[in-house]
């Protein structure tokens, strides 16, 4: 079957680099920009070249506040009508404000596309060609390598369990067309609606996921737990190698937890960082440090962070027996200042992890690295780690399902229509190609060797 | 050996099979003096297998073979003893027309066209070698002595080269049917760098019908609605003969499990790789161990013989276990063998060689059509036939090549496939590989060709303006039923009729035929709208047109988003000096060598990301220009 891709599709994607600033751009281009970003955009009217402000909205849940500008055909960037969205800088919210297009007609831009466009509608210079070329090979390969990286093996199995009951559909009633001879009964439209309706049901139930805000929270949880100021954020930011929280040398400024996603040698890990956990009165701070219990609780593994330059205290050794019992990992913050008889100390903790302790410094970066081979030490070695749901985390891979949908209700009606069974065909299989997308299935070759396999056939 | 020189010919085909007759035909009616060579004038599109043409997929082949001025569907609506639509209760898409033939007088009727045909020359005599020069086809040398120059020379061999059959433990270096194989011309195909493969395919035994007892069988009649393949009214006035169903049973599977040490497929004597789709009974009862019964149809091989075609036992295993297991079967149990099944071995190319008008790519002038290029079957074989005559002609003319697409035809996919992605097993049209299938019916293939096949100068005037009379009358249908609006009073009764529930308020007459059950014959009954001024093809298709409009339209977007990519055409580029392409990819697509961007997508290895390549180097390209 033909590839999805057209050039005529509007595409979107971030068009900043990801998580790297303090406000990125989310771009739409293609003839229907316009349309797309009226109905996710609410605020004041979008006119040619001038900058509106309100807000992105998925229905009526508002994702972020933003300036937008609509930028008519010819002179833009791509040389097509397009639309930037000036966002919060956070991936997050860019990723759901490109998931909130998907899901209104965009489909997401391949690695370089907007680039490709650009010189293909004669927008950038000869000299630019090869240059074009590098950014689809090298965006290519690392996003191909993340994709498959993100696609959780539960998830990727489910996947597949939804293709080949669509596969099997399709080749039933396929075989009873191409074979209408043999004693293969016709599959009815009511067996065909129950195949149907048992992938719809599915496919909403990984797109309601995900748009739950759980996009990137698929992977490993970790959660980063310690007294106050012992180092936190300053660890999560050495291991994002970038400042996205907030780090003072006052006690309690994260009073929030924060999550960050993180791609650790290929899995997915969502790094929480707490409030400093100490008994507070502080009302505000008292939620923070409540939602950090709470985030402990849910984490997968735990980053127990001690500060070497204090001794350790006993709420050190009370806040370590609440957590033990998970898997964790003790995370030495060794900054100029260090207590001589520190790992003697340690002995108070009466921990029985001694294959788990690391070393680091959270302020020049020494031993994150270590830090980070330990994380995936436990997470192969302990299979409770695996992802306790099933959720899409990649927006391409949302992208697809979104479609798979489309297509699946589309033949649904043709069925409920009570037209011939063999007319849902085409989008039965418009749906799994879009779902053979996340799994690399090829259509059409597996709708044949499943009609030949399943069926005997011929004369 | 001393050579008679002869006089030069514009094309030569080799092969007088389905796609040989199809292709001499093209080139001598497209003007051009043409030699047709054939092994045995006895053989000149003979059926050596299945006593039937069309079928699904391979009905809408013919169908598109006749829209464009070929012959394949007037001979068979001439010599069929049964007709049947396939697939009634199913979309139109995928409604299939099926004859039962005459073999013997489809062999006769297709000799004698070709007799009658002005600047077509048929002799008897083998090809052995091709005469190349420079990259160039100049003509063929024979067995008997003969050298024949051309300008083109279209390979139509069939199962014939280094064909051998095999039954059981017996096996002979043979051709189909008991012709006489050619075993001398693939030296020459690899001698001049072509690459070639060895495929597999199997017929059943012919039974002599005075020892069946029809009584014990399933009668199988054709049906009263006159159908025909071609568009053109050819008459046939035939008597009908039914054919006869039965059933194996588990002690036709016994003989054939306790015999399997014997079949040469399962003992490894037979090296070529057959067809899925065509198992023989004993892969079916080994694959498929837990089915209790396979059909078996018994099929008239011609109204003058006595032979009949059993159906669903294609075999290889040795003669006597061919007797032993036919005579377990109801009805079969004195049964006498005239023509032992057998399964054939053959020499073919890897079609990926050829470009899409059939042409060798490394030598020009030489083409290839039918069985040689790995497919299977008499229509995939005459569609292929047909196109390489046309392009042999278009390409001694200095004429463009007549491409048909995947959204123009079925034969367009079949070429397609076949060049594109090549196949590891004899490749058989299904309607499933057609990826705009509603759009590619049987019904309106004229509708999709017959312009083309006129401008091409092989469709008559004749077919021409039927089609025209056809278009213009469809029109008018779907306005007259458009411009209709009535209030609900009026469709009281139709709805009532039809089991449906009347609209609120007025409905155009057209969209009362998107209700499922309502049909124009039902508008026509009721007095709504006046059939008569109109032929019955146009009637059908408008009512199609309407009743799938939704469908119909939302393919046609997608055929205009294939087009679209097949819009950015690639001339010859060695895509290894392509900076940025994968090497897997750039490797594929210099074997392929596509021809536009489309083709090129669908290729196997050849990702979106290498398509984004191709297309910047191709504006660079046009910038340079």
């Amino acid at each position: 079957m033909i590839n999805n891709q057209n050039y005529d599709d509007t595409i979107v994607a971030l068009a900043t680099a990801a998580g790297k600033s303090a406000i990125a751009i989310v771009r739409l281009s293609g003839k229907d920009s316009l349309k797309i970003a009226r109905s996710i955009f609410k605020g004041s009217e979008l006119n040619d070249r001038v900058m509106a402000y309100g807000h992105i909205a998925d229905n009526e849940n508002i994702i972020d506040e933003v300036n937008i500008v609509y930028m008519k055909a010819p002179k833009t960037y791509t040389g097509e009508d397009t639309v930037e969205i000036y966002c919060h800088g956070s991936i997050y919210i860019a990723q759901r404000i490109v998931e909130t297009a998907v899901k209104n007609g965009a489909r997401l831009a391949l690695p370089g596309e907007f680039t490709k466009t650009a010189f293909l509608n004669g927008k950038l210079d000869l000299s630019q060609a090869e240059a074009v070329i590098d950014v689809i090979n090298s965006s290519t390969k690392s996003a191909k390598d993340v994709a498959l990286n993100q696609l959780s093996g539960r998830l990727k199995s489910s996947i597949s369990e939804l293709t080949s009951l669509l596969t099997k559909c399709i080749a039933r009633i396929e075989v009873t067309v191409d074979y209408p001879e043999e004693d293969i009964e016709d599959l009815t439209i009511d067996e065909s609606l129950e195949t149907v309706d048992i992938v719809i049901n599915y496919v909403k139930k990984l797109l309601l996921q995900s748009e739950r805000g759980k996009v990137f929270k698929n992977g490993l949880r970790c959660a980063i737990v310690g007294q106050p100021n012992v180092g936190k954020s300053s660890l999560l930011n050495a291991i994002l190698g970038e400042s996205r929280a907030i780090v003072t040398p006052i006690a309690g400024t994260t009073r929030d937890t924060l999550e960050t996603h993180i791609d650790i040698s290929g899995v997915e890990v969502i790094l929480t960082d707490t409030a400093g956990i100490r008994k507070s009165e502080d009302f505000v701070e008292k939620i923070g440090v409540d939602r950090a219990y709470q985030a402990a609780e849910n984490a997968q593994i735990i980053l127990f962070v001690l500060d070497m330059s204090r001794n350790i205290s006993n709420e050190d050794i009370e806040l370590y027996n609440n957590i033990k019992s998970k898997p964790h990992i003790i995370v030495l913050n060794k900054e100029d200042a260090t207590i001589t008889d520190y790992y003697m100390q340690l002995e108070e903790l009466n921990t029985d992890n001694t294959n788990n302790i690391v070393t680091i410094s959270a302020s020049s970066g020494k031993g994150i690295s270590n830090l980070e081979d330990k994380i995936i030490e436990l997470f192969n070695e302990d299979s409770s780690l695996l992802p306790s749901e099933i959720e899409l985390s990649n927006v391409r891979h949302i992208d697809a399902v979104h479609r798979a949908e489309k297509s699946l209700l589309m033949a649904r009606d043709t069925l409920q229509s009570r037209v011939p069974v063999d007319m849902a065909v085409v989008d039965l299989k418009g749906a799994l190609l879009a779902l053979g997308e996340i799994t690399g299935a090829n259509v059409d070759e597996d709708v044949i060797d499943t009609i030949f396999s399943e069926f005997c056939v011929g004369k | 050996m001393n050579t008679i020189k002869t006089k030069t010919f514009d094309i030569i085909v080799v092969g007088a099979g389905h796609a040989g007759c199809e292709a001499a035909l093209a080139s001598a009616r497209l003007g051009n003096n043409t030699l047709c060579l054939s092994i045995s004038l006895d053989g000149v599109a003979i059926m050596a297998c299945n006593p039937s043409v069309g079928g699904t997929s391979k009905g809408h082949l013919v169908r598109e073979i006749d829209a464009l001025g070929g012959q394949m569907g007037i001979n068979i609506d001439k010599t069929s003893i049964q007709m049947k639509m396939l697939n009634l209760s199913k979309g139109p898409a995928v409604h299939s027309l099926r004859a039962q033939a005459d073999k013997k007088d489809y062999h006769e009727e297709m000799k004698s066209t070709l007799e009658k045909t002005d600047n077509l020359l048929l002799k008897q005599d083998e090809a052995v070698s091709l005469i190349v020069e420079d990259g160039e086809i100049k003509g063929v040398k024979t067995s008997i002595g003969f050298t024949y120059y051309s300008k083109a020379v279209v390979l139509c061999t069939g199962v014939y080269l280094q064909g051998k059959i095999i039954i059981g433990e017996y096996t002979k270096s043979q051709g189909p049917s008991g012709l006489a194989g050619a075993n001398e011309l693939t030296n020459s195909l690899i001698e001049n760098g072509i690459e070639v493969a060895r495929f597999k395919t199997g017929t059943p035994a012919r039974v002599d019908l005075r020892t069946l007892d029809l009584s014990q069988m399933e009668i199988q009649e054709g049906q009263d609605d006159i159908y025909n393949f071609s568009f053109l009214d050819i008459e046939n006035n035939r008597k009908v003969s039914p054919c006869y169903l039965t059933w194996t049973n588990e002690k036709t599977h016994d003989i054939i499990r306790n015999n399997l040490h014997r079949s040469p497929l399962y003992c490894g004597d037979i090296e070529g790789t057959g067809p899925r789709y065509c198992p023989s009974i004993e892969d079916k009862v080994v694959r498929f161990a837990d089915k209790e019964r396979h059909q078996v149809f018994i099929e008239p091989e011609s109204q003058s013989t006595n032979e009949m075609y059993v159906q669903g036992m294609s075999t290889s295993l040795p003669i006597d276990v061919q007797i032993a297991m036919l005579r377990t079967i109801k009805g079969m149990e004195n049964v006498e063998i005239m023509r032992a099944g057998y399964a054939i071995e053959y020499d073919c190319i890897n079609p990926t060689q050829l470009d899409s008008s059939l042409m060798f790519k490394n030598i020009k002038g030489l083409f290839a059509a039918g069985q040689i290029n790995g497919s299977s079957g008499y229509e995939e074989a005459a569609a292929q036939g047909l196109m390489a005559g046309i392009n042999a002609s278009q390409y001694i003319n200095n004429k463009e090549p007549l491409v048909l697409s995947r959204s123009d035809a079925y034969i367009g996919v079949l070429i397609d496939d076949l060049v594109t992605k090549g196949t590891n097993e004899p490749y058989r049209m299904m309607t499933s590989r057609a990826e705009h299938r509603l759009l590619l019916r049987q019904d309106n293939a004229d509708l999709r060709l017959t312009k083309t096949g006129y401008e091409i100068g092989l469709a008559g005037k004749e077919r021409y303006d039927l089609m025209l009379r056809k278009q213009r009358e469809v029109a008018e249908i779907i306005e007259t039923l458009d411009k209709a609006k009535l209030p609900p009073k009026d469709l009281t009764a139709l709805f009532e009729d039809c089991n449906e529930t009347l609209p609120a308020h007025a409905i155009s007459l057209k969209d009362t035929l998107k209700r499922v059950n309502i049909t124009l014959d039902m508008l026509s009954e009721h007095s709504l709208f006046d059939s008569s001024n109109y032929m019955k093809d146009s009637l059908f298709q408008a009512q199609i047109q309407i009743k799938y409009e939704g469908y119909i339209g939302r393919q046609a977007l997608q055929v205009h988003k294939q087009k679209r990519m097949e819009s950015f055409l690639i001339d010859n580029i060695d895509f290894l000096s392509l900076k940025g392409l994968r090497k897997e990819a750039a490797q594929k697509l210099n074997e392929i060598k596509p021809k536009n961007i489309g083709q090129a997508s669908r290729i196997s290895g050849v990702s979106p990301a290498d398509i984004g390549v191709l297309l910047i180097y191709l504006e660079k390209e046009r910038q340079l220009k």
